[in-house]
């Protein structure tokens, strides 16, 4: 027990050291689900990030200085996200926080980097992340209404008019939902049918028959990786000839492989598609692949960017103090990111302002058109 | 009236993958039934040893044994997967036994409760480190085939070949079972622990080697119900969540009693689609529970059980 | 009544609350020290838990709701009722102590493992409403901004005031928790821990003690989810989990079975645990059940144990140096 105990201690030691070790390096922090139910996409996230300070170490660093990213498990959870945020401000010194993915854990932190001065980049998707437009609040992401308004217009426009809801009961699930019902309103309309299951779910029999009782020609669906491709296939056995609209997750390559053949003829609206030709985009998934053995998905290239918006931020300052890097991230323009997105923050700190509706075809998801929000 | 015909073809599908799940429930409850009956308490890792199954089953030996066999050998590389998840599962449960259960065998069952839920939180952990984070897809026998068929000229019912593969397996798995424990000396040995641990010790039987192939047995239960859910649901860390379905099984089933733990796995399955259709999607688990609690109000040996005795 | 009439676990506990008042100016990195004021929120929760899991043995799986509850009672009389602090927290202590009835009554007839389902079951059907029932509870938004407390002219918005006010109520609860547990009523609900029916040989109701220790339980819950919720001034549903019963449950276990001393430090090292573990990254919390693994199987009488046996170690060393000293 002693000897445990002392181990743990040294080791201890020997990583606070190592953290001051090097020579006053430029310290950017990432927050994102690195275990639980949602470490999928905080692996991505983790992945994404650290290549982006590999490639910039590998250019000679930034300002000559070499570039730290510190990725720290949120659980997804408050009170974790809360402790990971601390530690990256406290401990970790960083100069910008990138993350987290899950807007129940940036709401915590927030007040937190206000009143600390630490820029926040987001990649929650939840409206009220960036509502009250604080200039240390920054998103990298699609914001919900964006997300829903394409998917209700891609809905009209091919031709639907008795469209259901269907939605995770998660903040990500609650605000598509509500949003897709403002889009819907907006043009005089109103969803047939509105569901709702828990993550972790695996059932759904019940919602899927709930809008086939309706009537419903089109469902909307507001939900992550996992749930998206059970409900893709069960939705193809039990609503055959009904279309469907899901949000982001369903577009990415693990959901399609997940879905097993299930996501073929199904629309979504994502900022980021593998099938987006641009150099860039195609580039950077060829040496993601090469490092990771896996595709890029959305919060891969999203944390990549971030970090390499950070990095020029502090050089346009030519300082990492975290108001100089907040100043100048509101100066960037059209910062031409992996995503194939060029980033300009707008006056309450949104850069992600178009989003693609794309359809999935031989397992590909082709784009079908481009939404402006 | 109409509105019954209407419905009969939904309830009936619903039925069927209600029960198909409470099967599954039913294997798993059957896990801490027999613990339950060697040693007196409950293992709350049962449901991530559900996970684990899964895990070993779709991640590991699938596609180990896919490349041994070559292509076209669906069936065989399914049946060699699951052999192979089940020897895994011996030695995941007699491991698990001797580490979380044995060194406490003296202390008070809340003690090993404890023990048993950091072994949870260990493996729910280990298996995103072992296994990775991303979801696991597999096809089993039937991969995502479904056939329909006519109800009576009321409707069509929509039902997934793997929910009538685990009915069926179900079956066969409790017949050879029952014939395990009434014919050979092991299956004998393990029911005289069960019933009465000092007496087995005195007719000469290993009581800690039983105890831990009952361990063993429970696990390969679990890993089973792992290996059936694996096609339907996707392997995941959340697989382990139905534990606690299962929990609620044996004990709406009457704890200890084995019929009682499948017809409480079919009773849990059904409630739970059932509710999910005709009460609230959102709020089904939360149903399920409400059953659980007032059946523990007002028939707290569960419907099979013996009257509840004795203090824990 | 001197220091030394005191007992060992009295000693104990004094000097666990002056350590914890040391301990934080002497913590430079604010992190960490939030990490410290997590554990002593934590550690109030526990000493609630104790009543109920440690006292009368009573196998309580859903501290996490009463935890919820408590922090949502609050939150919401101060920002939708807009009650004053301490009023909020009354309602917080009021509504889990209801609560503690509401699950006490019909679950005394269950014991061991049927009420360890049973509070399993409560507190996912909690946690369910706490998410879905969006109207009163904010849903998944959760309730922000949420106050730090006053009283008359001292203010607790700064860490380290509040930090010493969670520290001082903590001192209390444990105080008014020795008192219970010294007084006829602790020696009763040790008497149903033991055995059930020999208690009620003796003239003792079982059914009483255990709604009490409920209740009790749910009174600090109260005030512990009040406590969170200030602490973090954000709540969120997804929170209030089963995982979240089971780590105050390891808490208490951890520190050592039917201990005060021993709920403080299991509360306050299973704090920190996760947090210096970070460094492993996604290994952490696999290594984190491992550890608690290795505690519980090698050291079940917990940190109280081995803090009993340091401090006996220690006395007979000092002893046996005092002898040899005497004897030359």
């Amino acid at each position: 027990m002693r000897r445990l105990m002392m181990a743990l201690v040294t080791i201890m030691v020997i990583f606070s050291l190592s953290a001051y070790g090097a020579d006053n390096p430029i310290r950017i922090g990432g927050l994102a689900a690195l275990t639980g139910g949602a470490s999928m996409q905080g692996q991505q996230a983790r992945e994404g990030a650290l290549m982006a300070m590999e490639d910039l170490n590998a250019a000679g660093g930034v300002l000559g200085r070499e570039v730290q990213v510190f990725m720290e498990d949120s659980q997804g959870v408050a009170t974790a996200a809360v402790n990971a945020f601390r530690k990256l401000m406290d401990d970790r010194k960083v100069c910008a926080v990138i993350g987290d993915h899950q807007s129940t854990a940036v709401l915590a932190f927030k007040p937190i980097a206000i009143q600390n001065g630490i820029p926040v980049l987001a990649t929650g998707s939840a409206m009220a992340v960036t509502e009250d437009a604080n200039p240390w609040i920054f998103r990298v992401r699609e914001y919900d209404s964006l997300a829903a308004t394409a998917l209700v217009n891609a809905a009209i426009k091919e031709g639907y008019k008795k469209i259901g809801i269907f939605h995770n009961t998660d903040q990500f699930g609650v605000g598509g939902r509500d949003n897709v019902i403002a889009a819907m309103k907006a043009v005089g309309m109103a969803p047939v049918a509105t569901a709702g299951h828990n993550t972790g779910d695996k059932d759904f029999t019940a919602q899927l028959l709930s809008f086939r009782r309706a009537g419903a020609d089109a469902i909307i669906v507001f939900t992550h990786n996992e749930e998206q491709a059970l409900i893709c296939r069960q939705f193809d056995q039990l609503l055959p000839g009904v279309a469907y609209f899901g949000s982001m997750s369903l577009s990415q390559t693990s959901t399609i492989q997940m879905a097993q053949g299930a996501a073929e003829g199904k629309y979504s609206a994502t900022p980021y598609t593998l099938t987006n030709m641009d150099a860039r985009v195609q580039e950077f998934a060829a040496r993601y692949r090469a490092k990771y053995g896996h595709d890029p998905e959305l919060f891969s290239v999203l944390y990549y960017d971030a970090v390499m918006m950070v990095a020029e931020a502090v050089k346009m300052g030519n300082s990492d103090a975290p108001l100089s890097v907040r100043d100048n991230l509101h100066k960037i323009k059209d910062f031409p990111g992996v995503s194939g997105l060029n980033y300009t923050f707008n006056a309450i700190g949104e850069a992600v302002n178009e989003i693609f509706i794309v359809k999935i075809e031989g397992g590909q998801p082709k784009a079908a058109f481009k939404i402006q929000g | 009236m109409d509105f019954l015909a209407e419905q009969l073809p939904i309830v009936v599908q619903q039925l069927i993958a209600g029960l198909a799940y409470g099967c599954i429930y039913g294997l798993v409850a059957l896990g801490y039934n027999f613990i339950w009956n060697a040693v007196g308490i409950v293992n709350l890792a049962q449901g991530d040893f559900v996970m684990v199954g899964g895990y070993l089953y779709a991640a590991s030996f699938v596609p180990v044994v896919a490349s041994w066999l070559g292509p076209g050998s669906a069936g065989s590389s399914f049946w060699t997967a699951l052999l192979l998840t089940a020897v895994g599962m011996v030695l995941v449960g007699m491991v698990s036994q001797r580490i979380v259960y044995y060194p406490l065998r003296a202390s008070h069952p809340r003690t090993i409760m404890i023990s048993t839920m950091a072994l949870s939180i260990f493996l729910k952990n280990f298996a995103i480190v072992a296994w990775g984070t991303y979801p696991v897809a597999t096809s089993g026998l039937f991969g995502q085939k479904w056939f329909r068929f006519d109800l009576f000229g009321l409707g069509t019912v929509t039902v997934l070949y793997q929910y009538v593969f685990i009915l069926v397996f179900t079956a066969i798995l409790l017949v050879v079972q029952s014939a395990f424990f009434s014919r050979t000396r092991l299956g004998r040995s393990m029911r005289a622990v069960a019933q009465d641990q000092l007496a087995a010790s005195l007719m000469g039987i290993n009581t800690p080697l039983i105890i831990a192939i009952t361990f063993a047995y429970a696990s390969i239960l679990a890993g089973v119900a792992g290996v059936l859910l694996a096609p339907i649901f996707l392997v995941s860390q959340a697989m382990g969540s139905i534990g606690l379905k299962a929990y609620t099984a044996s004990i709406v089933g009457g704890f200890g009693n084995v019929i009682g733990a499948l017809v409480g796995g079919l009773l849990v399955g059904s409630i739970e689609v059932l509710s999910a259709s005709y009460v609230s999607s959102v709020y089904k688990d939360a149903i399920v529970f409400v059953v659980l609690i007032a059946f523990l109000l007002l028939r707290p040996q569960g419907l099979f059980g013996k009257k509840v005795i004795g203090s824990l | 009544m001197g220091i030394r009439s005191l007992s060992m676990k009295d000693k104990t506990l004094i000097g666990i609350i002056l350590v914890l008042a040391a301990l934080y100016p002497l913590i430079t990195n604010s992190y960490m020290k939030f990490v410290l004021m997590t554990g002593i929120v934590n550690a109030l929760l526990v000493v609630g838990l104790h009543f109920i899991f440690g006292l009368t043995g009573q196998l309580h799986m859903a501290m996490a709701a009463f935890w919820g509850v408590g922090s949502y009672a609050f939150a919401l009389a101060v920002t939708r009722l807009s009650w004053p602090y301490w009023l909020g927290v009354f309602a917080a202590i009021v509504a889990v102590g209801l609560l503690g009835l509401l699950l006490g009554f019909p679950t005394l007839r269950l014991k061991g493992f049927y009420l360890a389902i049973t509070t399993i079951g409560f507190g996912e059907i909690v946690r369910l409403i706490l998410l879905n029932w969006a109207p009163v509870t904010g849903g998944v938004f959760g309730v922000a901004g949420l106050p730090r407390p006053t009283i008359g002219p001292l203010q607790f918005g700064k860490n380290q005031p509040f930090y010493y006010l969670l520290l001082a109520i903590l001192a209390l609860l444990t105080l008014a928790a020795r008192m219970i547990e010294h007084s006829k009523y602790g020696a009763a609900f040790r008497a149903v821990h033991d055995d059930e029916l020999a208690a009620e040989a003796v003239g003792l109701d079982p059914t009483r003690l255990k709604i009490l220790a409920f209740v009790l339980c749910g009174v600090y819950a109260g005030i512990g989810g009040a406590m969170y919720a200030s602490l973090m001034q954000y709540i969120s549903p997804e929170v209030y989990t089963l995982e979240r019963s089971q780590m105050l449950a390891m808490m208490l276990v951890i520190g050592g079975m039917g201990s005060l001393p021993g709920a403080i430090m299991g509360s306050v090292l299973l704090t920190f645990l996760p947090e210096v573990l970070r460094f492993l990254q996604q290994w952490y919390l696999a290594v984190y059940g491992a550890i608690v693994i290795v505690i519980i199987v090698y050291r079940p009488t917990g940190l109280w144990g081995i803090w009993v046996r340091a401090t006996e170690w220690i006395a007979t060393l000092l002893k046996r140096r005092g002898d040899t000293r005497g004897a030359a």
